[in-house]
Formats: C-alpha cells, sequence, structure tokens
C-alpha cells in the first residue's frame, strides 16, 4: 500500500495535494481547539479534527449570539449617567 | 406638570424594555460585533469575506429575521463525491466543505489557505467573545452597583 497517495481537491479548487500535506495543516488546526475538545497528545484522524473545529466555530457563533442578546437586556435595564456612557463609548472606540 | 413628566418617563422605560426593541438591539450589536471582528483583522480573505456581506445586509432592512442565515451549512454536502481513496478521503472532503460553510469566503479557498484563515478567523471569534463578555460583566456591574 503507497504511503503517498495523491487526491485532488476538485471541490475545494486546489490543485493536489498530499497526504503530509494535510496531515501538516490539520495539526495546525488541532493546536487552536480548545484542550477539552481534543488533547494534542493524542493522534487524532484529519476527520476528527476539521469536525472539532466545526463544531468549535459553530460554538462560537452562538456565544457572539448569546452575548449580543445579554448585552442588548443589560443596555435596557440599565441606569446610565451620560458620563458613564462616554466611558463605555471610549472603551469601545 | 410633575406628572406629566414622570408618565413620559414611564413611557420611555417601557419602550427602552419593549422586547422587539431588546430584539432589534440585540441584532444590531450583533452587526456591531460582526464589524469590530472585520476591523481587527483587515488583511484577511475571511475579513474581507464578512465587509462584503455586511455591506450587503446594509443595502437591505436591518432587520434580518434570521441573523444567523450566513451561518447555515451547506445543503448538498456529501452527495456528489469522488470515491478516489475511500471512505476517508471522502469523509474529510465533506467536512472541509462544511468547514467552508463557516468560514466567511471559505467557499472560494483553496485547502491550505482555508486552513491558515480558520485559525485567524477562530481567534478573531475568540477575542470578539472576550469583548463582548468583559462588557457583559461590565454593565452588570453597574446595575449591581459594584462598581460607580
Amino acid at each position: 500500500m503507497s504511503s503517498r497517495r495523491t487526491r485532488s481537491r476538485q471541490q475545494t479548487g486546489s490543485s493536489r495535494i498530499t497526504d503530509d500535506q494535510i496531515n501538516d495543516l490539520v495539526s495546525k488546526l488541532q493546536a487552536l481547539l480548545p484542550e477539552a475538545h481534543i488533547r494534542s497528545g493524542d493522534r487524532v484522524s484529519a476527520a476528527r479534527v476539521l469536525q472539532e473545529t466545526c463544531n468549535y466555530i459553530r460554538s462560537l457563533h452562538r456565544e457572539v449570539d448569546d452575548l449580543s442578546e445579554r448585552l442588548s437586556e443589560l443596555l435596557s435595564t440599565t441606569d446610565m449617567s451620560s458620563a458613564q456612557a462616554a466611558i463605555i463609548r471610549s472603551l469601545l472606540m | 406638570m410633575e406628572l406629566e413628566k414622570n408618565k413620559l418617563d414611564s413611557n420611555k422605560a417601557r419602550d427602552l424594555n419593549d422586547s422587539r426593541t431588546v430584539i432589534e438591539r440585540g441584532r444590531r450589536i450583533k452587526i456591531a460585533a460582526e464589524i469590530g471582528l472585520v476591523a481587527s483583522s483587515k488583511g484577511r480573505q475571511w475579513s474581507r469575506a464578512l465587509h462584503r456581506r455586511l455591506l450587503r445586509k446594509k443595502g437591505r432592512d436591518y432587520s434580518n429575521k434570521n441573523g444567523c442565515n450566513n451561518y447555515q451549512m451547506m445543503n448538498n454536502v456529501g452527495k456528489e463525491d469522488h470515491e478516489e481513496g475511500g471512505d476517508e478521503v471522502v469523509e474529510i472532503e465533506r467536512r472541509v466543505r462544511v468547514l467552508q460553510s463557516l468560514v466567511p469566503g471559505g467557499e472560494a479557498m483553496e485547502m491550505e489557505s482555508l486552513f491558515e484563515e480558520t485559525a485567524d478567523y477562530i481567534e478573531a471569534l475568540e477575542g470578539q467573545v472576550s469583548a463582548m463578555r468583559a462588557l457583559a460583566t461590565f454593565l452588570d456591574g453597574l446595575e449591581k452597583k459594584w462598581i460607580m
């Protein structure tokens, strides 16, 4: 069995990419995932890392949505002086 | 006169808390967060793609019913697969397509730049979440009079 299969990636538009390249890229992605998802000591399949990456991005999207909601509610209930509002504005700009 | 003023104030307070207003403000906060994302990583493909998406949104109404509709998965994933290396390749290709749908502008990216862009996009999102959490904690503290 050959250990260097090349595959063409027509869907993603790139030309031939090797196993090694995939593994290299995937291990870089793996390094980004929070510890809880995949321990970086483990050898995990490329498919698994991709799956966890997608799950992680989705959870970050959800967090942005939830925080947006929460911030909106906080802004509606908080009594704020104009001085306080000015401070917040200066933090965000 | 006093009574009038109090009535106006309570109307205003009610409007601020009106659920439609809260939802609409939430959407605008989300858009502001995305603008923040774009501003934080200008050199990136995903950043430009997200910028274009925001400009298109601006052309329409702000009140997208489904603010997350850009985050939907492609629904024809996995149908036409080239069986070149067997199941493993098919599986990886499928997941790459899902990843492409999650990263702004991902569909136009080749594998190597897709992964690089993904890494940067994740970091930017994490930073955005941190900032929003900090702000939420701060506002919470204001309300509970811990600070100021």
